[in-house]
């Protein structure tokens, strides 16, 4: 304290006054010296020589006394500062090549964690996440998918030891949601039981949770609605609890508005309704036994998922003994039973973390690059140091401005990588259709800044300490006697493993680039299998919208029949429609399933029957979609329900249960049980395998019956065009509007945007990754001419010798190649053993392409060799071009 | 262990030490920078060379702890110099250090002492 008062003083007073006082008292000290010599029997001149000579560098002690009363290391922050900007001024292509490198590296890293802090380690908004848990009834075989479980079932399962409460989920829905002043709108609802807020353990922002009485059948219609929903229709306005909505056409009465983050079962509802087992498109008679509902459950502390799942077992073995007619009474079923965060995140995880991995490779090469150009700098600038040194800088404060230099060039990059990271969360949430849980609590808040504020700082004082290190060692004095006759070299490098520090700082790109380059090619391949797969139909000029009839007004099938019927004529006769069909499910779309068995087959019992695409269209759904009949024929407009029940089936369904098909005796014209077994249809026609439940998914048995006798509450229309499909979607829309005024339609796509949206997850981690090997191989490259321009430099004397004692160019241009081969071959097998270990966390993300494939490998490696040896060419030529006379002189 | 000890060469100063060295020379009067130097050699017997580039320093860092003053004054040669004089807090600094040190003496050649 007193120290900086009297500091203070000394500025206030004015430095020259006191300056002028050290001045004069080192005069007089010279004086005192000069006339004590002269005492001892000098001459006069020798005298004053022989005191100056002991004094000792007059400027020097002067700098340094003053130095005590100078705040001296913030005065020498700024100077090393405005020192450092000149430095950049003066070469801006090097301090721009930094901050963009950079700003890539940051960047990427920034957007990245973001991104994985929202959607992985942000706890869900539910009360101790850990101990929410979805149950599902596993598939009887290998390879089958889980099921759902009937009502009966799910009464059986309520009194546990496990679970302090267990709820269900039935299959969503979306409905046309009118309110008083406001066009109808088509949202997402999912049924759920009562209790499902007290499993999550989440409260109404406004309003009140559901009751049980509300549950029971009859109970009054109650609706919970989404926060986003509430201020979007409502206004945010607080009377909401109380309002009335039609929800199709049905009137509910909102009870409460969930909060903001509120996800449930998924991103993008809005509306909650109760009694999950009433579902609209099953007749009442079935409510109690169509397997479509999911549990929710809440386990009790300190009981352990693989407790509560052979609870869970044991229960099911008693139900499927005591109703064994149910489809999910398998005696053998193991539970489903796992936390509800890693069913809604779990396969996020890897593709997030992986490209976390791979953002973090990124930075480290970006740092290599960076450490490697300072240090070539450091080296050019070693005439610099050594002047400043010479002239009595001290090692500390050389060290001090180096770090000036790399900080406030590393925080510019971190300010240009936080803005990419911007642009770079804004795209990854909101262009690429991948459906993120917790998108909307993805941005980039202040905790993430100072995240990105301290990687920038800490990766500045490693690239600033990297270089000082070197230059700080060596005797600098030595260097300026020598004038630098080894131009820029500084000092001997130290060798690490026969690697100088560079050529480990480029070796250590060439790996990590090596890495990201598999990677992204094992993508690339295995999107290039997704994409050249033959989705069975024909997807272009296809435009689908998804039509939800409401239950109230349209409550018999004969009405159902005639909305379809009309609407597939009145689309049909728009000019530049060549087809229009309407179907329950489209490509990519959820379908649903069904047990089926052949009627002359011994009875399987409805659990153990295989399951099948269940799928309702019109009849000229195959024709719209291109998917080739094979046998038989297409449905008619007489396949109505006054015909007999008929159906067609896809050939992977007629080799299910005829293994000869083709050969042997065919499907056509036998008869098939549906569902519960009461129904026989008969197979009038085969068609093709298509993909109706994505790309990705192999194709499975499909069992398609005719609109007229099934007609569907909700379903999708698809229409061929001759021109661009968007440009029909608004006449298509009046046509709905014509037949009905209060109908809504949502979804309204193209076909290949649904396909495209189904890849959405692999083309944004193939971008990704491509980008990122992108800037990796170049910045690698970058490095290793780099370092070969540098040897070649530092070996101009040398490689003159060598030329003047006549070696060819060619033998020069050997011996430089080779050197930088050596760093290239090594990198790459280092590389190599890398990616053979770090890709197989990709596995999950591959499709048809093993982990390990050589091709990719051995491609890579070719690539790598090829590229990396142009990079050292550069140089190389350089070398030959030496004039051994201007080398040696 | 051996001997490594130069004896031509001149003692440096430990770290911190310089600072109690002019307290205690300014003990015995007021004295000017170069007269301090003077007296710190032939009292040390020699060992000890102060350079100019950490007397100085030392000295105004002295001043600014206000421990010492400075003031113009005329020397018995009839020469202005600039004397150093202690104040009451530089006594009182001085005394500390001298006993901080006299332990620190005490506990070294403890250690150090060939064993009887």
């Amino acid at each position: 304290m007193q120290e900086w008062w009297s500091k203070l003083k000394v500025a206030l007073s004015g430095r020259g006054r006191a300056s002028a006082d050290l001045r004069e008292e080192l005069e007089a000290h010279l004086e005192m010296q000069a006339e004590d010599n002269r005492a001892r029997g000098m001459q006069k001149e020798e005298a004053r020589r022989a005191a100056r000579r002991l004094f000792g560098n007059t400027t020097l002690i002067l700098e340094s006394a003053q130095e005590a009363w100078t705040f001296s290391s913030l005065e020498n922050l700024i100077k090393d500062v405005a020192y450092a900007i000149r430095m950049a001024r003066k070469s801006p292509g090097f301090a721009v090549v930094a901050i963009l490198t950079l700003a890539i590296g940051i960047g990427g890293i920034t957007a990245m964690y973001t991104v994985i802090e929202a959607v992985l380690l942000k706890p869900f908004p539910f009360h101790d996440p850990d101990h929410v848990v979805r149950v599902l009834v596993g598939g009887s075989r290998r390879g089958q998918p889980d099921l759902g479980f009937t009502l009966i079932h799910y009464r059986e399962m309520q009194n546990t030891h496990s679970f302090a409460g267990f709820g269900a989920l039935g299959i969503p829905e979306t409905v046309t949601l009118s309110a008083r002043g406001g066009e109808p709108a088509a949202v997402r609802e999912a049924r759920v039981s009562a209790n499902f807020l007290d499993i999550l353990g989440v409260q109404p922002v406004i309003g009140r949770a559901f009751l049980p009485e509300e549950d029971r059948s009859g109970g009054p219609n109650v609706a919970l609605i989404s926060y986003g929903l509430w201020r979007r229709r409502f206004g945010g306005s607080p009377k909401i609890a109380g309002a009335t909505i039609s929800l199709d056409d049905a009137s509910y009465t909102v009870v409460g508005v969930l909060p903001r983050q509120f996800e449930y079962p998924w991103s993008g509802y809005d509306v909650w309704v109760t009694r999950p087992w009433e579902w609209a498109e099953i007749p009442r008679t079935a409510w109690d036994r169509v397997p479509d509902l999911s549990g929710v459950a809440r386990l009790r502390p300190g009981v352990s998922l693989e407790q509560a799942r052979s609870e869970l077992n044991v229960l099911s073995r008693q139900y499927a003994l005591a109703y064994p007619g149910m489809p999910d009474a398998i005696p053998s079923a193991r539970m489903r039973v796992n936390r509800l965060e890693d069913d809604m995140i779990g396969h996020f995880r890897p593709l997030l973390w992986m490209l976390f991995g791979a953002v973090g490779f990124v930075l480290l090469i970006v740092c290599a690059n960076l450490a490697g150009l300072l240090l070539a700098r450091s080296a050019a600038r070693f005439r610099e140091f050594s002047l400043r040194a010479a002239l009595g800088a001290s090692r500390r404060r050389i060290v001090q401005q180096l770090l000036a230099e790399s900080i406030g060039l590393s925080l510019l990059g971190g300010t240009a990588g936080v803005l990419l990271a911007k642009f770079m969360v804004t795209a990854m949430t909101h262009l690429a259709p991948i459906n993120l849980p917790q998108a909307d609590e993805i941005h980039l808040d202040g905790q993430i800044l100072a995240l990105a504020a301290v990687v920038s700082i800490v990766v500045g004082i490693v690239l600033g300490l990297l270089p000082s290190r070197r230059i700080s060692r060596p005797n600098l004095a030595a260097f300026l006697r020598e004038q630098g006759a080894s131009a820029g070299r500084g000092s001997p490098s130290r060798h690490y493993l026969g690697f100088t520090f560079r050529s480990a700082l480029v070796i250590s790109q060439v790996t990590l680039s090596v890495v990201l380059l598999v990677a992204a090619t094992l993508m690339m391949k295995s999107f290039v299998h997704l994409h050249d797969i033959d989705p069975g139909f024909q997807p272009a000029h296809l435009l689908t919208m998804k039509i939800a009839l409401p239950t109230v007004r349209y409550d018999s099938d004969q009405k159902k029949r005639a909305f379809w019927d009309e609407l597939v004529q009145r689309v049909g006769a728009l000019p530049g429609v060549l087809g229009t069909s309407v179907a329950r499910s489209l490509p990519t779309t959820v379908a649903d399933l069904t047990p089926f068995q052949p009627a002359d087959r011994p009875r399987l019992r409805l659990s153990e029957r295989p399951l099948a695409d269940l799928q309702v269209v019109t009849p000229g759904y195959f024709r719209t979609l291109g998917i080739p009949l094979i046998r038989g024929r297409q449905f008619t407009i007489h396949d109505d329900d006054s015909a007999a029940p008929v159906a067609i089936i896809n050939e992977a369904l007629a080799r299910r249960f005829w293994p000869e098909y083709p050969g042997g005796q065919t499907p056509i014209s036998r008869s098939i049980l549906l569902g519960r077994g009461q129904v026989s249809l008969n197979i009038v026609g085969i068609v093709a395998d298509a993909h109706e439940d994505g790309l990705a998914v192999e194709t499975k048995p499909e069992l398609y019956l005719p609109s007229d006798q099934w007609p569907p509450q909700t379903a999708y229309l698809a229409a061929r065009t001759v021109s661009a499909p968007e440009d029909l979607a608004n006449s298509v829309r009046r046509e709905v509007s014509a037949i009905d005024s209060g109908q809504s339609v949502s979804d309204v796509r193209t076909m290949t945007q649904l396909l495209s949206a189904s890849l959405g997850v692999p083309r944004l981690t193939l971008v990704l990754l491509t980008s990122f090997a992108g800037v990796a191989i170049l910045l690698a490259m970058l490095g290793i001419y780099g370092v070969i321009s540098f040897l070649v430099v530092e070996r101009t004397q040398e490689f003159g010798i060598r030329q003047a004692l006549g070696a060819q160019p060619k033998d020069i241009l050997h011996a430089v190649l080779g050197q930088g081969l050596r760093l290239l071959v090594t990198g790459l097998a280092i590389g190599i053993i890398g990616a053979l270990a770090l890709t197989r966390v990709m596995k999950s993300l591959l499709f048809h392409v093993s982990a390990s494939d050589p091709w990719a490998f051995i491609g890579i490696s070719a690539f790598f060799l090829a590229v990396g040896l142009l990079a050292c060419y550069v140089p190389a030529r350089r070398a030959t071009r030496i004039d051994p006379g201007v080398a040696l002189r | 262990m051996s001997t490594v000890e130069r004896q031509n060469e001149p003692l440096e100063l430990l770290q911190g030490t310089l600072d109690v060295l002019i307290l205690r020379s300014l003990r015995l009067g007021p004295n000017h920078a170069y007269g301090i130097s003077q007296l710190l050699r032939t009292q040390s017997g020699d060992e000890f060379t102060i350079e100019n580039g950490t007397l100085y320093p030392a000295l105004q860092r002295l001043l600014q702890r206000e421990w010492i003053e400075a003031e113009w004054k005329t020397s018995p040669k009839a020469r202005r110099a600039r004397y150093y004089r202690l104040t009451p807090s530089g006594r009182k600094q001085l005394l500390e250090a001298t006993s901080k040190w006299n332990r620190f003496v005490q506990a070294m050649s403890r250690i150090l002492a060939p064993e009887a």
